[in-house]
C-alpha cells in the first residue's frame, strides 16, 4: 500500500513538472509575440535581425540613378559604403540623401561641399 | 550593446521618438559597426519629410555618417496622385526602372501623375494625364 502511495506521489510530481514545462513554453511564446508587435522602446534591448546591406552592384545602379541630375556630384561604392565628393546645393543634398539611404548602404561618407 | 551604440541612440533620440509618435510602421532601430539604422514605413510623405528635417537638424548636412534612415512612405495606394517635384525641368518617364532605360514620356515640373505601383523605393510606375505610362524616379515625386 505504502509502495503504491509513493508511486502515485512520484506520478504527481512528473505530471506537475509536465504542466510546469508547458506553462513555460506558453510564456516564452507570448514574450516572443510581444517583441514582434510592441513599438520600439529605448529602455529595453530588442533582439533584432542583422542589418541588411545591399550588394555593391545594386548600390552602384541606385547611386547612378540618384545622382544623374547632380552633375557636380561624384560617388564611389566600396564594401557597401557610398562615398560622395564634389559640390551640391543644400536643397539638392536634402533631396539626394533620402534616396541614397533608401538604397540600404552600410554607410555614407559625405565629403560634398555644400554651395 | 556597447557604450558608443548607446551614445548614437541618445544622439538621435528625438528622431527615434518622432518616428514612434508619428506612427512609423515596422520601426526598427539597430546599431551595427558604429552606425545607427532606422527602418520603417512612414504613414505619409509629410511624416517622412518631418523625420528628415529632424535628422538634418541633429546632423547638419548629414556629415557624421553614423545614421542610415530608410523610411519610405507606407503602401501608397494605386491611383494616388503624386506631384512632379523636380527643380525646374521635366521628369523623364522610362520604359523600365533605371536611368539606362529608354525614355518613353515626360511629365512637366509641378504636374501631377497617377501612381500605379511602387516597384521599389527608388522607382515608381506612373501614368501621366496624357496617358503615358512608365517608371519615374521617386526622388522627384511627392505624395501627401
Amino acid at each position: 500500500m505504502k509502495h503504491v502511495r509513493i508511486r502515485s506521489a512520484f506520478m504527481a510530481v512528473i505530471m506537475a513538472g509536465g504542466l510546469f514545462a508547458t506553462g513555460c513554453k506558453g510564456k516564452n511564446k507570448d514574450t516572443e509575440t510581444n517583441i514582434n508587435t510592441t513599438t520600439y522602446d529605448t529602455s529595453t534591448a530588442v533582439p533584432a535581425a542583422p542589418v541588411e546591406v545591399s550588394p555593391d552592384a545594386a548600390l552602384q545602379n541606385g547611386v547612378r540613378d540618384a545622382t544623374k541630375d547632380f552633375p557636380g556630384v561624384s560617388a564611389t561604392v566600396t564594401n557597401g559604403e557610398i562615398t560622395l565628393s564634389g559640390t551640391i546645393d543644400r536643397s539638392g543634398l536634402q533631396r539626394l540623401m533620402p534616396t541614397l539611404q533608401s538604397l540600404q548602404p552600410k554607410k555614407i561618407n559625405n565629403n560634398l561641399t555644400v554651395k | 550593446m556597447d557604450q558608443s551604440n548607446t551614445g548614437l541612440q541618445a544622439k538621435y533620440q528625438e528622431l527615434i521618438s518622432a518616428a514612434t509618435t508619428s506612427g512609423v510602421q515596422n520601426l526598427q532601430v539597430r546599431e551595427q559597426g558604429n552606425v545607427l539604422y532606422i527602418d520603417g514605413q512612414a504613414p505619409s510623405g509629410q511624416a517622412k519629410d518631418n523625420l528628415w528635417s529632424i535628422y538634418n537638424r541633429i546632423d547638419p548636412d548629414f556629415r557624421a555618417g553614423d545614421l542610415i534612415m530608410n523610411v519610405d512612405v507606407a503602401a501608397v495606394a494605386t491611383g494616388t496622385r503624386a506631384r512632379v517635384a523636380t527643380e525646374s525641368s521635366n521628369l523623364n518617364i522610362r520604359k523600365g526602372p533605371g536611368t539606362d532605360q529608354p525614355i518613353v514620356g515626360k511629365a512637366a515640373h509641378n504636374a501631377e501623375v497617377t501612381l500605379i505601383n511602387k516597384t521599389n523605393d527608388q522607382w515608381w510606375l506612373v501614368r501621366t494625364d496624357s496617358g503615358e505610362e512608365g517608371y519615374a524616379h521617386a526622388q522627384y515625386l511627392k505624395v501627401g
